[in-house]
Formats: structure tokens, C-alpha cells, sequence
């Protein structure tokens, strides 16, 4: 069943690359990320809680020389990043509906392969599997920024590549020593995910090849000091490429901390918490100030998913279940949000040709639709009870508190300014004098894809044991582990 | 589910229908947005009164309507917890927003954004329904958040205007500083008593050390300082004004800055236990008195009542400070009926100059609009504490307990400030209700009284400002059977006395007010042109230059200043030097490329010196 969601996508990229129309391709693209997105569903409603651990494995011999098998499989927490992956890549499609003016049949071939992509590194439970994925979904990343971006997509696009993939480098190198090490103790080489998290490393290897996994994953993230490609990446993306990159890629990078980082070396994850407890918190305050004085909106959103990393990083590394469970539900909010966010940015871009907030103002006077749900987006962002964030903010803080009591209180101090950025830009945008003559509301497609993130944003703001009990086993088996 | 739940739902019902009247712009559901909200509100309104009397027979009721589950053991129950003290909250806050909902189908009445006010006033009703409702730390959380979010949407409803677009965000903020705070007080409880349920804390109290409830009390008192606008946090609430006066009735009188008092007064318990009282008096204190002497300076009408406002809820604060929670919250009952007709009445005269707030140019205004100025007269004779109006009662009941507890200085400063209410309240009154006329003939043609919509609303709330206080004891009775109250006795003659005295100086404030506004004996040029007391006026004029250092350290210094230099810094330091790492690898990759001549005798040299360098190697090693 994973193997058909894993290549559905690609199976609607070969439908794209054969189709003669033009226009008739995004409505491919709609319909396969949707059957995709709802064959996750199935996945989700028949994921057996109760047994827990990963379900619906697939696999095959891939490289039996290498012992390298393609192995598929969910968990709880692989589940709720497939969840994620295929709802936001089902909104990149309207994103994209009158965003993508060009080579259309390109694009949606590339965000159909990014897809499967994402859904792999989800997905994989064979090393050099998910390392294949991990890298592949840098190539229709970066075309998309490269080939529709703003005026310096190329630079963005070359950056955001060599930087990710100069991280990953590091993974590679690191898995390899991984595998070796354990070959040569056990006798068994094997890049088997679940075999190899059983093994106990000393402390002094774990220290090194911890680091050697912390930056390929801490440049995803982005975690401070590595984010600098990603305001980049974001200003230059088109809005679907924006959508994804908030919504689904950054939590590539935590999901490796999840997957790897803490069952292969759990003595140097404990060790070095309070380095990524100080990065966070650095993220959390630091980001959240340069959000403040931006001027382009696309940028003030990119460090403001920065700051909201943090907390998931943070979260990620206090080692209890609030902190972890927080984490996890933080990565979805944070999809959804972001995902919104660069959706609302996108199609005032779409209208008015600018990001400069110098250049909007007044917009609510216009279109009721759009301010109204720019507003419910922005009180998400900034972590108002009643909608998801409120769940991932208050959980992570809590797991800080629970690490470190100084940790707790610095990441709450980042609610008055995550407060203070949203809402001068919310006021830039929407409030004060119209500086345009004419602007027009959310057209059906827009609304429904923005109204359906809304209802999904404060559904699991009220429920989110919807989605927390999906990774109770999961979080209680890790902990059992360290 | 039961009535607390209708109560509390049925106003959010009226602001998701206007809303989607707004949203889709329905023009039949625009005309009709103000039934929805005195449908809805008003059933709460008759609900409440129900609950109230079943209350009053001793029951406490509790209803639980879904389980808000967070993770693993942190869970809470949305429900309601209705005891005394919520009861008496449910009937204040529907009983003024059903006023405020009547009277803004007046006052709104030509605005473009008429629905989108109905839809905001109804979620400002349900966020504070739900917030005296909650049974635990967690949905009075929701509810205080759900406040903020609706008065920063009210503050700033008028959103093309700056000024209202700023104050909005200002009040938000500002509110946060306090969340930041109460949020960390939330956590620090749930993992001191490893639950956020009001009861089972409140019962387990005595087993925490009072070091730890006293950390705790600070944290919250933090979100109370914030959200009822009490000194160091105060700037937000007079700029607040920049919203449609109903709203400042709603906001000043009974929904937004009641929560913090509320809140206090509900987490009793905890303060008792620690040491933070005498704080919270303390807070009270400056700004009741600080508040008052910034209102003798204003000229904006709306805005001394927003002074007299953060220093009535100073005089709350002081209350909460000695321990006597019911005074607080008698203080706070009565307070909203009358402050709620102060500014309504207000709203009247606004809407009588044709938006004009600055008292200097009206005056003379009883003989044009007689029954807002009769009940704006007794709105001020209530705040002002003259008996039997019923600021009379619950303010001095304060000043009381704070002699009878033994803080003489608290209570020296709350008389004098009670000296200052009168001598403000009597200049707003004198200056613009008799005296000559100092406005333009041209704003005569829209002198007149408001229409009944406007003016019904004054009249009834007239009537609990007269008579509330009269319910002193009953009050008293009843809610000490939720909220403790520690005040010590006093000998009766003591009391005499010092009723005596605060009626006393409250009268010798009018009759000061009188002198120098109606009978221009003195006139007050006196005080701001004298070169001693000018110093004093501009600190007092200019509210002691709060908005001016706040600015300076916190907007300008510390969010955008250093905002900027955080971005100067990422942009030319971090990402330098990820650009320069680039940069140096592809300029080792130019230099190397020098060596690739493609010329053959180059690499027969390059052949040659490895071949030696390799020997060499070889022959030492």
C-alpha cells in the first residue's frame, strides 16, 4: 500500500510527460496528489494503533550484493509526515493554478516527482534508500526555484542545492561509517533502518558521527546558524514551491533527528542537547527580531519558519513526551501555516505584482475572504489557543521547562515577538489606507483550498489527540529506548 | 452540555452567522446582523439571571462538554464551573453587552462595517463567557487569549486609520507580555500539581511550598497586570479609545480588563498561599493613584474616562492586595454598570459634536441632550463614591479594608485618589455638560439628543448605578461562598469616620471642580501656567512619558533596533560567510584550473616532479 502512494506520483509524472494539452495537466496533477492524499487517509484509518511500530511493509531485494533492500513502511510518525506530505502537495496544486504561467507540463511533472520524493524520505526504512530519496528531492526543488523563480532564482536555486547538498555530505559519509562499524562487529552488513537502531555505538564514535548527521539535517531544518539559504529559496520560489518547501521540507531535517539521530546515538543526542537547546532558543528570538524589520512579506514569513523550528528543534532534544509529541504536532502545524501563509502571500503577489508591504495596505477594505482568513492564519502563526500552533507551541514549551527551566521561559518570551512581526505585517498588508485602487477577493478555487487548511488548522487546534495518539506508542517506545 | 454551555455558545452563534454575512457579503444578512446578537446575547442575558437565582439556592453547577486532551496526561475539560462568583460574572457580562449590542444599532448605525461590528462584538461576548466560565487553568487560557484577539479586532475596527490600526496592535501586544508570563504560570502549575484543574490545584495547595505558589502567583499576576491594565503594563488601554466608544464600554466595563480582577479573585487560593500579595497591592496602588492624577490633565473625554477606568481597577487591584477578593469583585460589579453608562453617554455627546472628543470645545451641552446628561451625571456621582450611588459602597468597602488590614499607606493614597476622581470627574462634567458653549455654531445644526436606541441603554444602566450598592450584603453573603474575603473588623465609630472622611474629600473634589469649571473662580491656568507646578503638569499632561520610554527602549531599541541589526548582521556576517566559503572553493577551483594547460610538456614536468618527489620520499622514510 506505501509502495502505491510512493509511486502514484511518479505515475502522474509519466501521465504529465504524455500529455499533448497544455491545461489539461494540472488537472492531472489535481487528481493525482488528491487519489494520492486520500490514499494516505486509508493509511491513516487503517494504521493498527493499538500494535503500533511500522505497518504496511513493503519490500524487495534491491542490491542483495550490498545488502541493500528497497523497504517501505509507516510508523506513527513516518504516518503523520505522509499525512502532511500529500495534503500539502494536494494544496501546491492550486497554488499553482494561475501562479505557473509557463511551462506548465514541466512543472507539474516536477512537483509530481518532488512528491514522491518527499513521501520516500518519509517512507524509507533502508539507509541508502532514504539517503537516494533525501537527495533526489533536490533536483525537482531546485528546477522548480531555477526555472520559475523571481529575478535571482539562479542564485537562489544554486544555493539552496550546493548548501543541502554540501550538508548531506556529511550523512553519507556518516551512514557509511555506520554501516561498516556495525558489519564489522555483528558480521551482518545490512543498511536495514531497524536493525541498525538496535545497535548500541561507543559514546566516542556516536559523538562524531552525531555531528555528522546534525549538519546534513540542521541545514534542512534550518536551524541557526545554517538558515541563510532559506530566506533566499523563498523569496525567489514561485508560490507552490514556497508552499512545499515551508510545508513539507523543512521537516525533512527534524525527521531525520527523529529517525536517526536519537536511536543510533542517543548518548551524544543527550550530551549535546543543550547546544541545539541554545541554537533554538537563539532561532526562537533571533529570527523572530529579523522577521520585524523585513520589508518583502515572503521573507518575513521564511524567518518566521525559522523561529517556529525552533521550537520543534528544541522540543526535539528535551527528551520527555510533551517536548517529542509537541515536536511532532509543531511539524505538522507549521505545514499547515506555513503552507498557508506562502498560499495568502502568493495570490497577493498574483494581483499585485509586489512583496514589498510598502507597496500593499488596506487590502481588507477589498476582499473580506482573504483578510478574514489571513487573520485566522496569522493568530495560528502566532499560537493562538483554539488553533493547532497554540498545541505545538504550549507542548514544546512545556517539554523546555521540563529539560531546563530557563529553555522554557526563553522560548515563551518568542510569543510576544512572533506576536509582534505577524501582526505589523498583518497590519502593512491589510489595515491602514489602501495604496491600491482595486484589488479583487479569493476566487472558489483559493477560498476552498485555504478554507480547507483553516478548517484542518483549528479541528486539530480543538483535537489533537487525532493526531497525538497516532504517536503516543511511537514517542513512548523512543524514550523506553534512552 | 447544559445552560452554561447556551450561554456561552449563543453569542458565538451570532458572530459566525453575521460573520458569514460579512464574508460573503450578503446585504440581508448585513441589515439584520444586530438581531442575531440581541437574540443570542439576550437569551444569555435571561439564561444567566436563571443560573444566577439556582446558584443563589446553593447549588454550584458543573458541566463538562468535551475533553480538550493535549497530550498524554495533560487534559482539561471544556465545561463550566458555575459558582457564585461566575454566576454574578455571567449576569454583568451579558447584562452590559446586551446594552452595549442595543445601543451600537444607534451609534454604528451609518458604518460601512456595521455587520463586521455585530460579528466582533459576539465573539467578544462568547470569549468572555467562556473565560469566567472555565472549570480549569486551560479554557480560562482559551478565553483570555479569545479576549485579546477580539479587542485588538474592536481597537482596531476603524483599520485605515493608523492610529486605531496601531493601538490595536499595541493592546495585543502588550497584552502578550503579561501571556508570556501567564503561560509560563500555566506550566510551572501543571507541573508543580501536574494538573490544570481549578479544583484539584486549588485542593492541593497546601501541600506546595508557599516559595513555589508565590513564583506561581507572580507569573500569573503577570497576565493580570497585562490583560486589566495595571501598572507597568497600562499604556495599551487608554490608546484602546481609538475603537468605537460601545466597545469601550464593553472593554472598560465588563469584558476585557474584568479577566485579570477575575482571575486573581478565582486563583485565590494561590496568592493566599504565597507571598505576592502585598505585589499585587502595590500594583494597585500606583496605578489607581497615578491613573487618577494623568485623568486631572486629559482633554480628550474618552480618555479620562479611560484613566478613571485603570485607576477604579487599581482600586481593585489594592483590594485583591489585602485580601479582600470580595471587595475587589463588589468593586468591580458596580463599576460596570456605571462606567458602562459613562461611556455610552459619552458615545452620545461624540455623536452630538460629530465626532469631536476634546472637552474645550463643548460645554453647555445639559440643555441640548438632558437625559444623557442626567445620566452621565449619575454615572459620575457613582464613580465618584457620593452616596447611596453605588460606586459609594463598593469603593469605600475598599478603602476600608485596606485601614482595617493595616496598610496605612495603600489607604492614605486610595482617600487622596478618591479626592482626585471627584476633581477630575467634576472638570469632564462641568466643562461639558454646563458652562458657555465653546464648540463651532456650524456643529449646532447636529446638536441634539440621541435617538431612543442610544439613550434606553443609559436609563437602565442608570438604574443598578443608583441601587447596586444597596446589594452590598447580599453580595458579600454570597460570594463568600467561592471567594474568601480577609478583612479585619473595625470598631463601628472607626468606620463612621472614615466614610466621613473619603465623602468628605470626594465633595471637597467637586466642590473644587465647581469652583474653578462652573463658577470660574479660579481659573485652571493657575495650576498649568505656575512655573513651580508647570513641571508637574507636563509630567501628569504628557501621562509621565510611559508611551515615550516604552517606545524608546522596547519598540525602537529593543524590537525594531536591534531587529535591525540582527538583520544586518545575518545578512553580511552569517550568510558572508556561507557566500564566502562558496567563493573560495570556486576560487581554489580557478587557480587549479591553471595548472589544466592542456600542453603536454606541462605534464610531463608535473609527471616528472611527482615521480622525484615520490622517490625522495621513499629514500628518507
Amino acid at each position: 500500500m506505501v509502495s502505491v502512494i510512493l509511486l502514484l506520483p511518479l505515475l502522474g509524472a509519466l501521465l504529465v510527460a504524455f500529455c499533448r494539452s497544455e491545461e489539461r495537466v494540472k488537472w492531472i496533477a489535481l487528481f493525482t496528489t488528491g487519489l494520492t492524499f486520500l490514499l494516505s487517509l486509508y493509511i491513516l484509518f487503517n494504521y493498527d494503533i493499538s500494535k503500533g511500530g511500522f505497518q504496511f511493509i513493503d519490500y524487495g531485494s534491491w542490491l542483495p550484493s550490498f545488502s541493500i533492500r528497497y523497504k517501505v513502511g509507516v510508523d506513527g510518525l513516518s504516518l503523520i509526515m505522509l499525512i502532511m506530505t500529500t495534503l500539502i502537495s494536494f494544496i501546491a496544486v492550486p497554488s499553482a493554478w494561475k501562479y505557473i504561467d509557463r511551462k506548465k507540463k514541466l512543472f507539474y511533472g516536477l512537483l509530481l516527482l518532488l512528491e514522491t520524493a518527499m513521501i520516500g524520505v518519509f517512507v524509507s526504512l533502508d539507509l541508502l534508500l532514504f539517503y537516494i530519496f533525501w537527495e533526489a528531492m533536490l533536483i525537482p526543488m531546485s528546477l522548480i526555484i531555477g526555472v520559475w523563480g523571481g529575478e535571482r532564482r539562479i542564485y537562489s536555486a544554486l544555493k539552496f542545492f550546493i548548501y543541502t547538498f554540501a550538508g548531506s555530505i556529511f550523512l553519507l559519509v556518516g551512514m557509511i561509517v555506520l554501516v561498516i562499524v556495525y558489519g564489522s562487529v555483528t558480521g551482518n552488513f545490512t543498511f536495514d533502518l531497524l536493525q541498525l537502531s538496535q545497535f548500541k555505538l561507543p559514546l566516542e564514535l556516536q559523538k562524531w558521527l552525531f555531528w555528522a548527521f546534525f549538519i546534513a539535517f540542521a541545514v534542512k531544518v534550518p536551524i541557526f546558524p545554517f538558515h541563510t539559504w532559506l530566506p533566499d529559496a523563498h523569496v525567489e520560489a514561485p508560490t507552490p514551491g514556497s508552499v512545499i518547501l515551508a510545508g513539507v521540507l523543512l521537516k525533512m531535517g527534524t525527521y531525520g533527528f527523529l529517525r536517526f539521530s536519537l536511536p543510533f546515538f542517543p548518548d551524544a543526542y543527550k550530551l549535546y542537547a543543550p547546544v541545539v537547546f541554545v541554537l533554538g532558543v537563539v532561532a526562537i528570538i533571533y529570527t523572530a527580531l529579523v522577521a520585524l524589520v523585513q520589508e518583502d512579506v515572503k521573507k518575513i514569513v521564511a524567518y518566521s519558519s525559522v523561529s517556529h523550528m525552533g521550537f520543534v528543534m528544541i522540543g526535539l532534544f528535551s527528551l520527555n513526551v510533551q517536548g517529542i509529541e509537541g515536536a511532532i504536532f509543531q511539524m505538522l502545524n507549521h505545514g499547515l501555516v506555513s503552507a498557508a501563509l506562502f498560499f495568502i502571500v502568493g495570490a497577493i503577489y498574483e494581483r499585485l505584482h509586489t512583496r514589498s508591504v510598502e507597496r500593499m495596505g488596506g487590502l481588507a477594505s477589498f476582499a473580506p475572504k482573504l483578510a478574514t482568513l489571513a487573520m485566522l492564519f496569522t493568530m495560528a502563526s502566532v499560537g493562538l489557543p483554539g488553533t493547532s500552533s497554540f498545541i505545538g507551541e504550549f507542548l514544546t514549551i512545556l517539554g523546555g521547562y521540563r529539560a531546563a527551566h530557563w529553555v522554557g521561559y526563553l522560548m515563551a518570551l518568542g510569543v510576544i515577538f512572533g506576536a509582534a512581526y505577524m501582526l505589523y505585517m498583518y497590519r502593512n498588508v491589510f489595515f491602514l489606507e489602501p495604496k491600491v485602487l482595486s484589488f479583487k477577493d479569493l476566487d472558489a478555487r483559493e477560498f476552498l483550498a485555504l478554507g480547507f487548511l483553516a478548517l484542518l488548522v483549528i479541528w486539530w487546534g480543538f483535537n489533537p489527540e487525532f493526531i497525538l495518539k497516532f504517536v503516543h506508542g511511537y514517542t513512548a517506545s523512543l524514550l523506553g529506548g534512552v | 452540555m447544559g445552560v452554561g454551555f447556551l450561554i456561552a455558545v449563543l453569542p458565538l452563534v451570532s458572530f459566525l452567522l453575521a460573520g458569514l454575512g460579512v464574508l460573503f457579503r450578503w446585504q440581508s444578512f448585513k441589515n439584520r446582523s444586530h438581531y442575531f446578537g440581541l437574540v443570542t446575547v439576550g437569551t444569555s442575558l435571561l439564561l444567566s439571571f436563571y443560573v444566577l437565582f439556582k446558584v443563589m439556592k446553593g447549588a454550584v453547577l458543573t458541566e463538562e462538554w468535551f475533553n480538550w486532551v493535549i497530550s498524554g496526561g495533560l487534559s482539561a475539560s471544556f465545561g463550566a464551573y458555575i459558582d457564585s462568583l461566575t454566576a454574578v460574572m455571567l449576569v454583568v457580562v451579558c447584562f452590559v453587552s446586551f446594552f452595549v449590542h442595543m445601543y451600537s444599532i444607534g451609534y454604528m448605525h451609518d458604518d460601512p462595517g456595521y455587520d463586521r461590528f455585530f460579528a466582533y462584538l459576539g465573539l467578544f461576548t462568547f470569549s468572555m463567557l467562556v473565560l469566567v466560565l472555565s472549570p480549569n487553568f486551560l479554557q480560562l487560557f482559551f478565553g483570555w487569549e479569545a479576549v485579546g484577539l477580539s479587542s485588538y479586532l474592536l481597537i482596531g475596527f476603524w483599520f485605515k486609520r493608523k492610529r486605531a490600526a496601531d493601538a490595536a496592535i499595541k493592546a495585543f501586544i502588550m497584552n502578550r507580555v503579561g501571556d508570556f508570563l501567564f503561560i509560563m504560570g500555566l506550566i510551572a502549575i501543571f507541573w508543580v500539581f501536574g494538573s490544570l484543574d481549578f479544583q484539584r490545584v486549588f485542593s492541593q495547595v497546601g501541600t506546595v511550598s508557599a516559595a513555589t505558589l508565590s513564583l506561581i502567583g507572580f507569573l500569573l499576576l503577570g497576565g493580570a497586570v497585562g490583560k486589566s491594565a495595571q501598572f507597568p503594563l497600562h499604556t495599551w488601554l487608554p490608546d484602546a479609545m481609538e475603537g468605537p466608544t460601545p466597545i469601550s464600554a464593553l472593554i472598560h466595563a465588563a469584558t476585557m480588563v474584568a479577566a485579570g480582577v477575575f482571575m486573581v479573585a478565582r486563583c485565590a487560593p494561590i496568592f493566599d498561599g504565597g507571598y505576592i500579595l502585598p505585589v499585587v497591592g502595590v500594583i494597585g496602588v500606583i496605578t489607581a493613584f497615578g491613573a487618577a492624577t494623568i485623568g486631572l490633565t486629559q482633554f480628550d473625554i474618552k480618555r479620562i474616562l479611560a484613566y478613571s477606568t485603570l485607576s477604579q481597577l487599581g482600586y481593585m487591584f489594592a483590594a485583591l492586595g489585602v485580601g479582600a477578593y470580595v471587595y475587589a469583585m463588589f468593586h468591580l460589579f458596580t463599576h460596570a454598570f456605571f462606567k458602562a453608562l459613562l461611556f455610552l453617554g459619552s458615545g452620545n455627546v461624540i455623536h452630538a459634536m460629530n465626532g469631536e472628543q476634546d472637552i474645550r470645545r463643548m460645554g453647555g451641552l445639559y440643555k441640548y441632550m438632558k437625559v444623557t446628561a442626567t445620566c452621565f451625571i449619575v454615572g459620575t456621582l457613582a464613580l465618584v463614591g457620593i452616596p447611596p450611588f453605588a460606586g459609594f459602597f463598593s469603593k469605600d468597602k475598599i478603602i476600608s479594608a485596606t485601614f482595617a488590614n493595616g496598610h496605612l499607606i495603600f489607604w492614605f493614597f486610595l482617600v487622596v485618589g478618591a479626592l482626585l476622581t471627584a476633581l477630575y470627574m467634576g472638570r469632564l462634567v462641568f466643562t461639558v455638560f454646563f458652562g458657555e458653549e465653546r464648540f463651532d455654531v456650524r456643529e449646532m445644526r447636529h446638536l441634539h439628543e440621541s435617538p431612543a436606541v442610544m439613550t434606553v441603554p443609559l436609563v437602565v444602566l442608570s438604574v443598578p448605578s443608583v441601587l447596586a450598592g444597596f446589594l452590598g450584603g447580599w453580595f458579600e453573603e454570597f460570594l463568600k461562598t467561592s471567594v474568601p474575603n480577609h478583612v479585619r473588623e473595625l470598631p463601628h465609630s472607626m468606620e463612621l469616620f472614615l466614610i466621613a472622611l473619603t465623602v468628605s474629600l470626594a465633595l471637597l473634589g467637586l466642590f473644587v471642580a465647581a469652583v474653578i469649571y462652573y463658577w470660574r473662580k479660579i481659573s485652571p491656568d493657575v495650576f498649568t501656567e505656575n512655573p513651580v507646578l508647570r513641571p508637574v503638569y507636563l509630567l501628569l499632561y504628557n501621562k509621565y512619558y510611559f508611551d515615550e520610554i516604552y517606545n524608546l527602549i522596547f519598540v525602537r531599541g529593543l524590537g525594531f533596533g536591534l531587529g535591525r541589526v540582527y538583520a544586518f548582521f545575518d545578512r553580511y556576517v552569517i550568510d558572508g560567510i556561507v557566500n564566502s566559503v562558496a567563493y573560495l572553493t570556486s576560487w581554489c577551483g580557478e587557480v587549479l584550473r591553471l595548472t589544466q594547460t592542456g600542453v603536454v610538456n606541462n605534464y610531463v614536468a608535473y609527471f616528472g616532479i611527482g615521480l622525484i618527489t615520490v622517490i625522495l620520499l621513499l629514500l628518507i622514510v
